[in-house]
């Protein structure tokens, strides 16, 4: 892959040659997906904890209420992730250590606050984007669990991705374009950010040194590319594509290689994350009108 | 009071001076015309009245404008009035039984919907991809692909305007054509109009709104959802269904002592029934107000109520809607069709709000527009109206029911300081189905970033007007109601 600083005209054929190929390519065989609920409510954000290795993620409640579940796989168990919470909250992430953890609270009329919690000395740490309208969108927590970095709208009409330390201290724009950047997921090691972006003109995946330099384009397809995540072991990223009209969960190289598709659904397929093990994906995906969480492994794609 | 005038022409046209408001009206409906007769109208002012003609600005299902109507009645002398019979022969019927009115409440970006800008500047087109439609040349974005699939279904209107920038004053406009504020009459909304000129059947009301709630934000309701200054009884009868399919009557929850939540459950409904029947006497039964009554006749009428279950629908037709409050509200609108309520209003939440605690996710995108469009607003709409028109069609019920879907405005074509977009009252679009609709078209068109109409802009009355008249509320009928007395009918769709 080449970097977003150097060639543009060559990177373009290059990733244009390899989304043709790609796309030419017949579905990697995957094993039939698993269904994980039933409910079939509105879900998102899925993300694993990394002690009990339970599933997180949002889901609609109640007509007025997005909360964060927790499901054990094992036990097929479900609960509230914070039972007393009553406004919506989203876009959850755990540092390796399980020490912190950080989300976004929906704490006013179209507001939304980033908060962080100190697992062990219980201290909440909240991110207050001002004051009106303002909303802090997706975050990712570093694997240490020292810094966190998340999406904020610029001024100019952009969006950019803002670094902050787990105290949420010393912020720092990471980004600095004309563009909206936004979904970003640390690396296992912490050293690389993947995110969406639409400096390609459209939403499209990038990634990038965790300090914001060395911008480079992974995918580059007129339909949209979004929601990347790292695999446990960093060498793949599992992405969502509305490149054949529909939503489809992807996955291909870190380096933005050998896209291959997973997904093959009428319905959507998005929020997808993987297991801990590296094998499968989860994701939501929308099957007879219900959406629901779905399991696939993707061992035989991992070449 | 109103006086009647017929003028006679290669058709006819029936005029109206309401004395009342000295505004006048025309139309061409048999039925008014009957109506007319039956209420002794006067024609002694004939000459006079010719003479004011301007001052009608409406437009009929026909096609016959103010103009036609001034030219018509300068060259023909008295004599030429046709008689009754001639009238009802070239009258025009109603052209539908049902109006299915859905709002967008909240208000849909345009630009990221049905009329993209793609090649307008990146702050203004935003980030979506445009997709081919069945139509030549019209495309849409990317995250209604199922609509676009469909556009040999529907009409697509691409220049409405509207003259208030908040969201209760526009939702006021959209619902009555007229504004609201402190000191201003409030107008009757449109179904309430159509209640009050249909009557009151047995068992379902006229005027059914499918909703959370009133339409409202997080201050206050919109003023113009009912009957307005006509009073409650023209309000809509309000039943909430959740995204089970699961309804709910607010109103019988003013009953004391009947409270019947779930009534999609038949053992619960028996149980509730039976309860209702041992404390409901005559007397209660008149301290009732007409919406408790009516929500009482209601679930005494078997027909009518099964009108309401939605278990008595395949699964897989249920699950064609998606589990969503908005599909399956869709699903019981049809539902109604059948049951040939006249009015049924379909909102898509209650709040106009997209993200605020205690809201129910309205279109009001001021922040996250990219991230709610895509992941969830635009699915749920792409996937339970194209169903809802599947349905439709599939059963024939669209020669009899004009679908129109719509917000109360747009959104700033040019992206807001919180990537997302605002409120945009200048342009926005409109869908509409049935009736006589001819589908497969594009009505109007904005400029090149969707901030104007470059066509004719047709405002909320227009909408009013023409729903009106395809419900055969003409301009008789209107001017019988004292509503509407301006409102440019949409000759195009037809």
């Amino acid at each position: 892959m080449n970097s977003s600083n150097s060639g543009p005209s060559h990177r373009h054929a290059f990733l244009v040659v390899m989304t043709v190929l790609s796309s030419l390519l017949p579905m990697a065989k995957a094993a039939e997906p698993v269904r994980l609920t039933t409910d079939g409510r509105m879900k998102q954000d899925l993300c694993f904890t990394y002690d009990t290795q339970e599933l997180i993620y949002s889901v609609l409640k109640t007509p007025q209420l997005i909360k964060l579940q927790r499901l054990n796989l094992e036990s097929g168990n479900l609960q509230d992730f914070h039972t007393s919470a009553n406004t919506n909250e989203i876009y959850i992430d755990f540092a390796k250590d399980m020490k912190h953890y950080a989300y976004i609270r929906n704490d006013g009329n179209l507001h939304t606050v980033l908060q962080v919690q100190d697992v062990e000395n219980g201290e909440l740490h909240s991110l207050n984007p001002g004051g009106g309208f303002a909303c802090v969108r997706a975050l990712t927590i570093s694997p240490d669990g020292q810094n966190i970095v998340y999406s904020f709208p610029e001024t100019n009409g952009s969006q950019q991705l803002w670094q902050t330390d787990n105290r949420l201290q010393n912020k720092k724009e990471l980004t600095k374009s004309d563009f909206i950047d936004a979904y970003p997921r640390y690396s296992p090691t912490g050293n690389v950010i993947t995110f969406t972006s639409t400096r390609s003109g459209n939403f499209d995946i990038f990634r990038m040194s965790a300090d914001g330099t060395g911008i480079f384009q992974l995918t580059d397809n007129p339909g949209i590319d979004t929601r990347p995540s790292f695999s446990p072991d960093g060498s793949k990223i599992v992405y969502t594509s509305l490149r054949q009209g529909n939503y489809e969960i992807f996955i291909m190289n870190a380096d933005g290689s050998n896209q291959k598709q997973v997904t093959k659904n009428p319905g959507k397929d998005d929020f997808a994350c993987w297991h801990p093990d590296g094998k499968r994906i989860l994701y939501v995906a929308e099957v007879k009108g219900k959406r629901d969480i779905y399991s696939i492994s993707v061992e035989d794609m991992r070449d | 009071m109103a006086e009647a005038l017929v003028l006679g022409t290669k058709s006819f046209c029936l005029l109206i001076n309401n004395v009342e408001t000295n505004l006048e009206y025309a139309a061409l409906s048999n039925a008014s015309y009957n109506r007319l007769n039956r209420n002794s109208f006067s024609a002694n002012k004939l000459e006079t009245e010719m003479l004011r003609l301007g001052e009608f600005n409406s437009r009929s299902c026909d096609g016959i404008s103010r103009r036609a109507f001034v030219q018509a009645g300068a060259a023909l002398p008295l004599t030429a009035m046709l008689s009754g019979e001639q009238i009802a022969q070239a009258a025009t019927q109603a052209r539908a039984k049902t109006v299915v009115f859905v709002w967008l409440w909240g208000a849909p970006s345009h630009l990221d919907t049905f009329d993209p800008k793609p090649d307008a500047p990146l702050n203004y087109r935003g980030p979506f991809s445009t997709i081919p439609t069945t139509l030549p040349g019209v495309r849409f974005t990317e995250l209604v692909p199922k609509l676009a699939a469909r556009t040999d279904k529907f009409a697509l209107v691409r220049s409405n305007i509207t003259h208030d920038g908040g969201h209760p004053g526009a939702g006021t406009f959209g619902y009555t054509g007229h504004r609201e504020g402190r000191g201003i009459t409030i107008q009757p909304s449109w179904g309430s109009i159509v209640s009050r000129h249909h009557g009151a059947g047995e068992g379902l009301p006229p005027y059914v709104m499918l909703s959370r709630g009133i339409p409202r934000d997080v201050v206050k309701t919109i003023d113009g959802y009912g009957g307005g200054d006509w009073g409650k009884a023209y309000d809509p009868f309000l039943i909430q269904c959740d995204e089970l399919g699961t309804i709910n009557i607010p109103a019988l929850k003013l009953v004391d002592g009947v409270t019947p939540d779930r009534i999609a459950h038949r053992r619960n409904l028996q149980g509730q029934l039976d309860k209702i029947r041992r404390n409901v006497t005559a007397d209660t039964f008149d301290a009732w107000d007409s919406k408790s009554k009516q929500a009482f006749t209601l679930l005494t009428n078997k027909q009518a109520l099964e009108s309401l279950d939605l278990t008595k629908e395949s699964t897989e037709l249920r699950e064609n809607y998606g589990q969503s409050s908005f599909g399956q509200s869709l699903l019981l609108a049809r539902r109604l069709v059948e049951a040939e309520v006249p009015f049924v209003n379909v909102s898509w939440s209650e709040f106009v709000e997209a993200f605020s605690p205690n809201t129910d996710f309205g279109w009001d995108t001021h922040v996250k527009n990219f991230d709610l469009l895509p992941n969830r607003h635009c699915p749920v709409l792409d996937t339970a109206f194209s169903a809802f028109l599947d349905d439709m069609y599939d059963r024939g019920l669209m020669d009899s029911t004009l679908v129109v879907c719509m917000g109360e405005f747009g959104r700033t074509p040019r992206i807001n300081n919180r990537a997302a977009r605002d409120h945009w009252q200048h342009n926005y679009f409109s869908i509409w189905a049935g009736a006589g609709v001819k589908p497969g078209q594009v009505i109007g068109a904005s400029d090149g970033k969707g901030e104007r109409p470059v066509t004719r802009g047709i405002e909320p009355t227009g909408v009013g007007v023409t729903m009106l008249d395809c419900m055969g509320i003409d301009s008789i009928a209107r001017a019988e109601l004292n509503v509407l007395p301006d409102g440019e009918f949409i000759h195009e769709l037809f």
